[in-house]
């Protein structure tokens, strides 16, 4: 056969060589849009667990939008440090991919035009990256991206605002979907109170918008624009000729307030939008009242409580999309009762605005305590705030607080008593007894020791270190479901955490703050003896619980996570709390492990006032014990589910009541300057909360996942539990000395070529016989 | 295509490579390069070395064998074809009852083969971390066939180039250097124009391999290997045949 020529042969390779290509990309077409995927993992970390692929079968119409960048950067900056997102944008795509495979109805868009200001409306969070362009007006403006989704069910949205760790995609997905389903199921029941919130939000949104249309700030610069008389000059005028159609849009605000209050029972955020609209009620009032005076400062006056009315209005609306969120959150009730930690603040003022000047006027001393004291509870419930939001529903749960002396509502599923010092009466504890006889879940955080070291006294020294045992009988109660806290605090002798010590200077006779010193303590046992079934640990390393004390298993309790065989125990006061006395009284004991710290106990229970005579609630009058019986019939049996934590994880308990200890109206119009030293023990006792947090905060963030997975389980969500510790699970190296590690090395380094050579060897000396063999 | 004259060809360069020092000294210094990375040097993204990180894993490794195998392999293609030109024993292949896919086929087999034992033979390390912690057997098992998958196609690369010169060093430069050019293609996305950005991280090894290396077989990411791999192997076959052109 003769050759080609050059250009035949050159024109047929290009051929073969072009319908190759073309094959190779058909092919990666078709294998994007069909293909499966095979975990090898041991615990399947990288593919859909059984509970998300549920979770999307379930939304029928689900609709995500992604929002992406295209032009991420490899990198972005993140906190103090940059975070590499090279691949980050695919593997959101890959895991969007992978719930549609199990979800032919839903339907994905990826948003391409304006990203970054389209993302901004649907609540995406931008980050700002290291490049910045001049803008027209002269200033500089950094450059945003976007890497995120909103996730649309039957009218209700949910939203990732920040997708940066593909780790955590399946949790924060599957929560989401778990979500929009749970906000479908409950929307009709609340629709009566969503309707209220969204006119309310709706009233307000119009004033504002009246507002800042009246005077529009053209220059975006508000604060300057203050300080620019013809400026405010102009601005007042535009409010003046502009007040019929301002008294139009916020003049009947009055009516929503009052439409949002009457709903304030069934809906937290109704009855803080019901005080939103008040003051901004108020806030209008003194705004147009202040538009008609002429003295210069009382116009000034006007622009004040405009902002104020703008910065109220935006706060309603914040409510507001609270209250859409809050059918899909899961209900959770923290009992108040028995000097729990409850992170609720404290709506009501400390002392009633027109009693201040009165007070402070009747007593000049008082008049400069007010303030400070003011300050300290607000401080107070600026914590709880940011607890309760950041702890809890920021993490998808809905936590309402419970007095044990009314009844529970029926939207509770869970109830939590958080390291309670106090007791509970009779009448409480059948309150949670018959909880969890009608299949409600009970958690238990035992706070049984108060450990105080480097607190203040009233007087502002350092106190001595205090061992207490605090003396709550909630242990009685769940006690009679098999788990009996034995009240004994555990040491761990070996693995254990450390403490950190504010220590104190003195100069001047005034105490500063010196240095902050690590203490390694047994008291805060490091637990790795966890079990593996249950959801709620089986995907940690360990736990921290701080000051824990040992739970007694009867019945069908199961202990979930375990001391070592070294912890030992002590029920004294006295126990030395210096580092060196207590590893010297530690060393004396043997070891009394393992010990159950966490212990769960579920199905069949008996209640703990079986064939006792159901106990009734405090109440001021024969009258009301005849109304304030439980509505609920007794049980005398049930299905529930109850766990302890034998540790408070470290949140001593922090309200107005145990900060404020002692605090009343009356103690203030005394004569008798009492007040005075009432004041700097209040003052030391939120010192002494900060300080016992600060000397644990580290032990917080790992033992916040226990604490969200507890809750999740309470809830019956025990899924998510699990999806959110599947990132976590870490496979540890065994502890090994410096010179094991050397060996390691050089095995490593030496041992496979070594190998390899022999090998080598061995078949060159087969080939040798062989080929001797041949010669022969 | 027939599978005898295949395999006696991919023997054939098998023999060549441990009948001479030049496998034991690659796999050697390769083997040596791996272990000391996994347990001395190596550091993962938050600067941690293996002992630091505390944890029981091959990841470290099996992100740094990607980049020791753009030098390893061309190492191993260079000969394949460009031996054969400038001995002249392409001719005396040629005129065998063999077709030129058979050829390029054998040879590819043959190096994929070393690059098969090679790896084999660090198996000796995953066996170390294993005593030292609970290894996840089905990542390492992933990260394996992902190292597979990845050597074939740089491989194919590798014997493309070694079509295309009768010199060695030649080869193993452009063999080196295209295979850089599909591993951290992925790095150069955002330089590229929007429209292009997809293709050229679709392009990329990398984020094929990093995908098996956390312990998911893929279908598209095996379909990607093989194919990349495949279309290598068609344009080596060409480019043989374009010796025949007058």
């Amino acid at each position: 056969m003769a050759a080609p020529s050059k250009l035949s042969g050159g024109l047929n390779a290009a051929v073969v060589i072009i319908c190759a290509i073309v094959a190779v990309v058909l092919i990666n077409q078709l294998s994007s849009s069909l293909f499966g995927r095979l975990d090898l993992t041991e615990n399947n970390l990288n593919v859909l667990s059984d509970a998300s692929k549920e979770a999307v079968a379930e939304l029928e119409d689900l609709e995500v939008k992604l929002y992406i960048s295209p032009d991420l950067p490899n990198s972005i900056p993140f906190g103090q440090t940059s975070r590499v997102v090279q691949h980050v944008p695919q593997r959101l795509l890959d895991k969007i991919a992978e719930y549609k495979s199990h979800s032919p109805s839903m339907v994905v868009t990826r948003v391409v035009d304006d990203v970054v200001e389209k993302a901004k409306l649907a609540r995406i969070r931008p980050v700002t990256g290291t490049d910045a362009t001049r803008t027209d007006a002269g200033g500089i403006k950094f450059d945003e991206y976007v890497i995120g989704a909103t996730f649309h069910y039957q009218g209700h949205m949910e939203v990732i605002e920040l997708a940066l760790e593909p780790e955590f995609y399946e949790f924060e997905i599957t929560k989401r979907l778990v979500t929009l389903k749970a906000k479908a199921d409950n929307a009709s029941g609340m629709a009566v109170e969503l309707a209220a919130g969204a006119k309310a939000a709706e009233n307000v949104a119009k004033c504002k918008s009246a507002l800042e249309a009246a005077a529009p700030d053209d220059d975006g610069g508000g604060g300057i624009g203050f300080l620019n008389q013809e400026k405010t000059a102009a601005t007042l005028a535009a409010y003046r000729a502009a007040v019929d159609s301002l008294n139009a849009s916020c003049g009947s605000l009055s009516e929503t307030t009052a439409s949002v209050e009457a709903l304030g029972d069934n809906a937290n955020q109704l009855k803080r939008m019901a005080a939103m609209t008040g003051a901004i009620e108020e806030s209008y009032k003194a705004f147009t009242d202040a538009l008609g005076a002429q003295e210069p400062q009382a116009a000034m006056a006007a622009l004040g409580q405009a902002q104020r009315v703008i910065a109220i209005a935006d706060a309603v609306d914040a409510e507001n999309i609270d209250l859409k969120n809050s059918p899909g959150r899961s209900k959770i009730g923290f009992v108040t009762n028995g000097l729990t930690f409850a992170p609720f603040p404290n709506s009501q003022p400390l002392v009633p605005r027109e009693l201040e000047g009165a007070l402070a006027q009747k007593n000049p001393i008082l008049g400069q305590v007010l303030p400070q004291l003011k300050q300290i509870d607000s401080q107070v419930n600026e914590v709880l705030a940011r607890i309760n939001q950041g702890l809890f529903r920021s993490q998808g749960f809905d936590i309402v607080d419970i007095d044990l002396e009314q009844p529970i509502p029926t939207s509770v599923r869970s109830l939590v008593v958080f390291g309670p010092k106090g007791a509970f009466s009779d009448y409480q504890q059948y309150q949670l007894d018959q909880f969890v006889m009608g299949g409600g879940s009970l958690v238990v955080f035992v706070n049984a020791w108060d450990v105080e070291i480097l607190n203040l006294t009233a007087k502002g020294d350092v106190a001595d270190p205090r061992l207490t045992a605090n003396t709550s009988n909630i242990g009685d109660l769940v006690a009679h479901y098999g788990i009996k806290p034995t009240g004994h605090m555990v040491m761990e002798p070996k693995q254990h955490d450390q403490l950190v010590l504010q220590e104190y200077g003195k100069r001047g006779g005034q105490l500063f703050p010196w240095q902050r010193r690590p203490s390694p303590s047994p008291m805060l046992p490091v637990l790795s003896d966890l079990d593996d079934s249950s959801p709620l640990v089986r995907a940690m390393t360990s736990v921290t619980l701080p000051f824990p004390t040992s739970l007694e298993l009867s019945g069908a309790a199961t202990p979930l996570v375990r001391t070592s065989e070294a912890a030992v125990t002590m029920n004294d006061q006295a126990f030395p709390l210096t580092p060196r006395e207590q590893a010297a009284r530690i060393a004396a004991q043997s070891g009394e492990g393992p010990l159950a710290l966490v212990a769960v106990v579920s199905g069949e229970l008996t209640s703990a006032f079986a064939g006792r005579e159901a106990p009734t609630p405090a109440t001021s009058g024969e009258e009301d014990a005849a109304t304030a019986q439980p509505a609920t019939p007794r049980l005398d049996a049930g299905s529930g589910r109850v766990l302890v934590v034998g540790s408070n994880l470290g949140l001593e308990p922090l309200s107005r009541a145990s900060i404020l200890d002692g605090f009343s109206l009356t103690s203030l119009t005394n004569d008798n300057m009492e007040y005075i030293q009432k004041f700097r023990q209040w003052r030391a006792n939120f010192h002494n909360w900060n300080t016992r947090i600060g000397q644990l905060e580290h032990t917080l963030s790992g033992n916040l996942r226990f604490l969200t997975n507890v809750l999740d389980w309470s809830v019956q969500r025990d899924a998510l539990a699990e999806l959110r510790s599947k990132p976590f699970a870490r496979r540890p190296l065994d502890k090994t000395e410096s010179g094991t590690r050397t060996g390691y090395q050089l095995a490593a380094i030496a041992g496979g070529p070594l190998l390899f050579l022999l090998a080598g060897f061995v078949w060159w000396r087969l080939r040798r016989r062989r080929q001797g063999g041949l010669r022969a | 295509m027939r599978i005898k004259p295949i395999w006696a060809i991919a023997k054939r360069e098998l023999g060549f490579y441990f009948n001479s020092p030049i496998a034991y000294v690659v796999i050697t210094a390769f083997l040596l390069l791996c272990g000391a990375y996994l347990f001395i040097f190596g550091k993962g993204p938050d600067g941690q070395t293996f002992f630091d990180g505390d944890v029981a894993s091959m990841r470290l490794l099996f992100e740094a064998i990607p980049v020791f195998f753009i030098f390893l392999v061309p190492a191993i293609s260079m000969r394949l074809i460009s031996e054969e030109k400038r001995s002249g024993t392409i001719e005396l292949l040629v005129t065998m009852p063999i077709t030129d896919t058979e050829i390029i086929v054998g040879k590819f087999l043959g190096g994929l083969v070393f690059i098969g034992i090679a790896l084999v033979a660090t198996l000796p390390l995953p066996i170390l971390v294993g005593t030292l912690g609970e290894l996840d057997l089905g990542a390492v098992v992933a990260g394996y066939i992902g190292l597979l998958l990845l050597g074939a196609a740089y491989l194919g690369l590798g014997l493309m180039t070694s079509v295309w010169t009768q010199n060695q060093i030649v080869a193993y430069l452009l063999g080196a250097l295209l295979c850089a050019f599909f591993y951290f293609i992925g790095g150069m996305v955002e330089s590229v124009w929007t429209g292009a950005q997809d293709t050229v991280a679709f392009l990329s090894f990398e984020s094929h391999f990093t995908n098996i290396a956390r312990g998911v077989i893929d279908t598209r990411d095996v379909v990607f290997y093989l194919s990349m791999t495949a279309l290598a192997l068609v344009i080596s076959v060409q480019s043989l045949q374009s010796r025949n052109w007058k």
